[in-house]
């Protein structure tokens, strides 16, 4: 099975970038969780890259 | 009540879910013994086992019921956290798990069977299988309920798409897909509710402004106190020994050291060390887990002046996500609620195809098959459990106080098994039908209390303090009737028993990973921490 924290860093990654677009066009709450979700999702990214199983 | 959710929400709900399934079929393709349907092949890390520990527990009824609670009690909801868990869990870790996990046995009902006899475990998995069914279709119901406060989805449509996603994905991939499931839902809950709490914050003006509201409101400063009043008046009307030894001892430890459900994830860590660390890793996120529950329920009870008249504590969170969050955060929030609420049921099946298949089937009625056909039992057994949750869904529809009373009931009955634990696990000489004997005389007391509280015939004030009471009568005439029963019956040799009870040790290889004797991984370290951090929680908010 993949390692669940690429499946957690890519989910989380496309919902921030979602809800980054949607917060430049609309209201500034969907752009700063979007902002932080995709940092979430980063540092799984990150993290299953540095210490693969 | 229902949400403006758009296009935009929706398409975040169907990614969430297209992952969910995606992950069902990436995991089925690992599964070829039973081990690794019902244990994930015990190889998960500690991390994902112990987020899998806290999440199994976070069920959408548990958020919005403490958000509710948060409302209704006050600060008070925390003891449901710091003492009415964290010990509790920090215990499992450090005394009992390496009875649990070395002894190599699949379910709680088989370690009964190992510790006392077949009777034992027969009564035990019968007494968990209805239970988890019954829970697994309140869930059910409680889900569907919400789809169609929120988002206006008929009832029956919500009950059969949520079954049929928990089904294909369990049927899958087994426990792993539950579990992995369970740790991308608990960060999609955070994801949601963090927000929400934040943005309630700034409106009420901050803590102090939200401190000040609630002293105006019909809670009043009691709400504001944990420990201050509990000698008194307080808004739980229970007394802190009701506190201690009812929700910290008895009902807690009873929940947390022997609910299949939740030890599952620990029996399927990779090593002792790993099984040992899950209910402690777990302890760190429960702790802070009220930020988002109880604090937003109080500042539901100050934003909308109803709340607890015209519309019901329960729906503290939902009125919240309505009021506060923005189409987008929005979709999120309602993908982590959706998610929870499968989680807690996806816990729940996964519990019960195990314990009929292992506990039911294999050891009373079919035995000596090849793993494979308790592998296929297992499955089976997993659409047969689906099944009935979504009938007991639909007659908790046509009679829902029934359901309530139910699940009143099945929270105190894991106080007599830890009764039948705590002393089978330190007391060498109680027999085999002690064990039986004790256990089922707990569980029939604590049945007949609730049934003389709710005919009236006994008053405890409220629910909870019914609940805290309960538990504490079954705890002792479980004691009881163990001690009488020993006395008179035979003990088994202690042959039998290596590896079961305390001061018994057994021989097993070990199987400690490298790094596991560094400091951040060990179980008595990590399990001290979380006990000082709980308490220091408590000095925040006296």
């Amino acid at each position: 099975m993949k390692d669940i924290r690429l499946v957690i860093g890519g989910l989380f990654l496309v919902y921030g970038v979602i809800l980054i677009v949607a917060g430049v066009f609309g209201t500034p709450v969907n752009l700063w969780t979007g902002i932080s979700m995709a940092v979430v999702g980063g540092v799984f990214l990150v993290w299953s890259r540095i210490r693969p199983i | 009540m229902r949400l403006d959710v758009n296009l935009l929400d929706y398409a975040l709900i169907a990614i969430y879910f297209a992952t969910v399934l995606a992950i069902g079929f990436a995991a089925r393709r690992r599964i070829t013994t039973s081990l690794d349907f019902f244990l994930a092949g015990r190889g998960l890390p500690a991390w994902i086992t112990g987020l899998a520990f806290v999440s199994a527990n976070l069920g959408a009824i548990e958020i919005l019921g403490m958000a509710a609670n948060g409302a209704q009690y006050g600060a008070m909801t925390v003891h449901f956290y710091w003492i009415g868990a964290i010990p509790a869990m920090v215990f499992l870790g450090i005394v009992m798990m390496p009875f649990y996990y070395r002894s190599k046995v699949r379910s709680v009902p088989e370690f009964l069977r190992r510790r006392f006899n077949g009777a034992t475990q027969l009564l035990n998995a019968i007494t968990f299988a209805v239970a988890q069914i019954l829970i697994a279709g309140v869930n059910l119901y409680a889900l569907a309920l919400v789809m169609e406060a929120l988002l206006g989805w008929p009832l029956p449509v919500s009950v059969v798409v949520s079954a049929v996603i928990v089904l294909s994905y369990i049927t899958l991939g087994g426990l792993s897909s539950a579990i992995y499931n369970e740790v991308l839902q608990f960060f999609v809950i955070l994801a949601g509710l963090i927000p929400l709490t934040v943005l309630g914050l700034i409106k009420v003006g901050g803590v102090s402004g939200l401190f000040e509201k609630v002293r105006q409101s019909p809670l009043g400063e009691g709400g504001l106190h944990t420990w201050a009043g509990t000698a008194g008046d307080n808004p739980m009307h229970a007394h802190w020994i009701g506190i201690v030894f009812g929700l910290g001892f008895v009902l807690s430890f009873g929940y947390w050291t022997t609910n299949f459900a939740e030890v599952q994830r620990a029996l399927s860590a990779r090593n002792t060390n790993a099984a040992r660390l899950t209910p402690i890793i777990a302890a760190y996120p429960k702790i802070f887990i009220p930020l988002v529950t109880v604090l937003p329920g109080l500042i539901a009870l100050v934003l909308f002046g109803d709340l607890g008249q015209d519309r019901a504590y329960n729906d503290a969170i939902p009125l919240l996500m309505g009021d506060l969050l923005p189409n987008g955060v929005l979709g999120v929030a309602v993908t982590g609620l959706l998610a929870s609420f499968m989680a807690g049921m996806a816990a729940n099946i996964s519990g019960f195809n195990t314990v009929f298949t292992n506990d039911i089937w294999q050891a009373h009625l079919v035995k000596d098959r090849p793993d494979g056909y308790y592998l296929r039992v297992g499955r089976i057994a997993t659409v047969v459990g689906v099944f009935m949750g979504v009938g007991t869904a639909f007659i908790a529809a046509g009679y829902s106080n029934i359901m309530n009373y139910l699940q009143a009931l099945f929270s105190f009955f894991n106080a007599p098994l830890f009764a039948t634990f705590i002393v089978g696990l330190f007391w060498k000489r109680m027999t085999p039908w002690a064990g039986f004997w004790g256990l089922l005389a707990g569980t029939l007391a604590a049945f007949t209390s609730y049934i003389l509280y709710k005919s009236g015939v006994v008053a405890f004030g409220t629910e909870l303090n019914a609940s805290f009471w309960g538990a504490g009568i079954a705890f002792g005439v479980d004691v009881l009737v163990s001690v009488v029963v020993t006395l008179v019956t035979t003990a088994k040799p202690d042959s039998e028993l290596r590896g079961l009870v305390y001061g018994l040790t057994v021989d097993l290889e070990d199987d400690a990973l490298a790094g596991d004797a560094k400091w951040y991984r060990s179980p008595v370290l990590l399990g001290a921490g979380a006990v000082v951090l709980a308490i220091a929680m408590y000095g925040v908010i006296l």
